[in-house]
């Protein structure tokens, strides 16, 4: 397998503030990042807060500036796509955030929300038919069009935002704990859904949660996070049944304390 | 009973938000209680502390301690909010004044519901931090709330709650906004501190396995109503209530043992969502989303008792003494 999104000795400081040697002087908030993505894999990256898996999939995504080290997506650096073709790259590599109230703009009704990434990566305006689609393919109705974010529930604003996504046909698709701010139910349908859509549009998935068994569920691959370095990374049956680390074996006695077995 | 909770109705104008008709907490004892958003288990907590929004009318009773709390004047739900029940809520960064320093904020209650001296006020709030195991303590009183970490505010919110020793303490979602390790200290901590001081524990959360982690009983909650009860690990582990079954089902599963073979499995989610408050159905509220509904879950449930200990409300039940009823709808 060809490896689709590539890091090498990545490395990313908060504040543009160097010093004599153009070292930041702020904190590392990444160090030394060593991955690689496979096309097509589902690849879950863990940590508490802090641990820099947001800043991650932020520099991944082309975001956040690398400040050491490369990533390359497609087998082309991250720079050059950004300086000669950045709207392909932006359409390739789409976002979703935590809280899907947040990141939809209030003042718009659902279908300019909607409209908005192609309008801004392809240049073109969207029939109300095309919206339809995209909101049908994530579980919605045409009903959700016309309204508001607060008209909405929680899944249902997280929903919209993964057709928001979807409308450009990313190649990968970044979820930043996607299912932080809503119940175990509406958990379920939302994971439920990241897994059909992936397998329906063939999507690398990159999934960050500081929840290992959400993780574990969806992704075949994990890694795991502390202090802005990579602790470990595997496939997840193998990091789950022998973790090398203690760090990673104290997260998972973390959220098995509180895991119920879903019966069979 | 510490807590004695009988026909309990909290409605918004003509809509009823919860209707509860018994539930009782024991001295020095934990409950849980569990639901999804728009359950109303964040009402029936808010009610119970006299700190609903004013325009929710709480009818019914809830006795604390023998003493009636519905109906109670604001002044005297105001005593007794600070010196017989803490508070604590979900986010507490919004539920901590910013502009004062945590040793002001930990006294509050203390200055307001106590005759201690100031000497003895910051002995106090020195000892209640060292028991919500803050390090430094001294330096902890001088900080701000921004100065502190998510767990950390956790903490000096439960610091709070407990510095006028109340006999009961409400944990509203408390760390559900905190990091799975971060979450499993404070729920030692809650544990810990309801066996230290015999004190009494409502814990709140949408999260069966975070309550289980903590508390002994469980009630759990769909649209208003209670429609089950039982110790935790029996309801969790066999559920007889088709919403609970569901609920459980929902979960992402586990780490050790088979977890391989989760990984890229479909969840069982419940299809549909709660039903909103003014538009619940006639007789068992989950029929419209339930697998296991016939004609006669149109009526109103009964409640079953099922042994010394359990309590459900579903014409279907699942895992009942006769043992695992499976009539294939799934």
């Amino acid at each position: 397998m060809t490896a689709l999104v590539e890091a090498r000795g990545l490395r990313f400081a908060y504040g543009g503030r160097t010093n004599w040697r153009r070292r930041p002087t702020d904190e590392w908030a990444l160090r030394d990042i060593e991955l690689s993505i496979a096309r097509g894999s589902a690849l879950g990256i863990v940590g508490e807060s802090g641990s820099g898996k947001s800043t991650l999939v932020r520099v991944l995504c082309g975001l956040l500036p690398a400040r050491g080290g490369s990533v390359a997506f497609d087998g082309r650096d991250l720079g050059d796509w950004l300086r000669t073709a950045p709207r392909t790259f932006r359409r390739q590599n789409q976002l979703v955030f935590q809280n899907p109230a947040s990141s939809l703009d209030p003042r718009m009704r659902m279908r300019q929300s909607l409209a908005e990434p192609t309008r801004a990566l392809e240049r073109r305006p969207v029939p109300i038919e095309e919206m339809v689609g995209w909101l049908a393919a994530v579980g919605l109705g045409s009903e959700v069009l016309s309204r508001y974010p607060h008209q909405l529930s929680g899944g249902q604003l997280q929903r919209v935002a993964l057709a928001r996504a979807l409308s450009v046909r990313p190649e990968v698709l970044y979820a930043d704990e996607p299912t932080s701010s809503v119940d175990v139910s509406v958990q379920a349908q939302i994971l439920n859904l990241l897994m059909d859509l992936r397998a329906r549009f063939d999507l690398t998935l990159v999934m960050v949660s500081h929840n290992l068994v959400v993780v574990g569920r969806v992704c075949e691959h994990i890694v795991v996070m502390r202090d802005g370095q990579i602790v470990e990374q595997g496939a997840t049956v193998d990091v789950f049944d022998e973790p090398r680390s203690t760090y990673t074996a104290e997260l998972i006695a973390a959220a098995e304390s509180v895991a119920v077995r879903p019966g069979t | 009973m510490l807590l004695q909770i009988r026909d309990l109705c909290v409605s918004a104008g003509p809509h009823e938000i919860v209707a509860i008709e018994g539930l009782d907490l024991p001295a020095g004892r934990r409950l849980g209680l569990v639901g999804e958003s728009g359950s109303g288990k964040t009402m029936t907590a808010m009610s119970i502390a006299g700190l609903q929004p004013p325009s929710i009318r709480v009818t019914g009773s809830i006795r604390l301690d023998g003493d009636e709390l519905v109906g109670l004047s604001d002044n005297r739900l105001a005593r007794i909010r600070g010196s017989e029940v803490g508070v604590v809520f979900q986010d507490p960064l919004r539920a901590l004044n910013p502009t004062m320093r945590i040793g002001r904020q930990v006294s509050e209650a203390l200055r307001i519901h106590s005759d201690l001296s100031r000497a003895e006020v910051r002995r106090r709030v020195l000892e209640v931090l060292l028991q919500v195991q803050l390090p430094q303590p001294e330096q902890i009183l001088r900080r701000y709330p921004h100065q502190l970490s998510g767990g950390q505010r956790q903490r000096v919110l439960i610091a709070t709650a407990i510095a006028c020793r109340p006999k009961l303490l409400i944990a509203d979602e408390p760390t559900t906004a905190l990091d799975v390790t971060v979450q499993k200290g404070i729920l030692e901590l809650l544990v810990r501190l309801s066996d230290e001081e015999g004190m009494a524990l409502l814990f709140v959360s949408h999260d069966l396995g975070v309550v289980r982690a903590v508390t002994e009983h469980i009630a759990v909650m769909y649209a208003g109503q209670l429609v089950e009860t039982g110790p935790a690990n029996d309801v969790i582990e066999r559920p007889h209530h088709r919403y609970t079954e569901a609920l459980v089902a929902a979960n992402p599963g586990q780490i050790g043992g088979n977890a391989g073979a989760l990984v890229g499995k479909r969840l069982r989610a419940i299809d549909g969502t709660v039903p909103a408050v003014g538009h619940y159905p006639s007789g068992c509220r989950f029929r419209g989303r339930c697998p296991h509904a016939t004609d006669c879950c149109a009526e109103d449930p009964e409640v079953v008792r099922v042994g010394l200990e359990r309590h459900h409300k579903c014409k279907h039940p699942a895992h009942t003494l006769l043992g695992q009823v499976d009539d294939g709808a799934r």
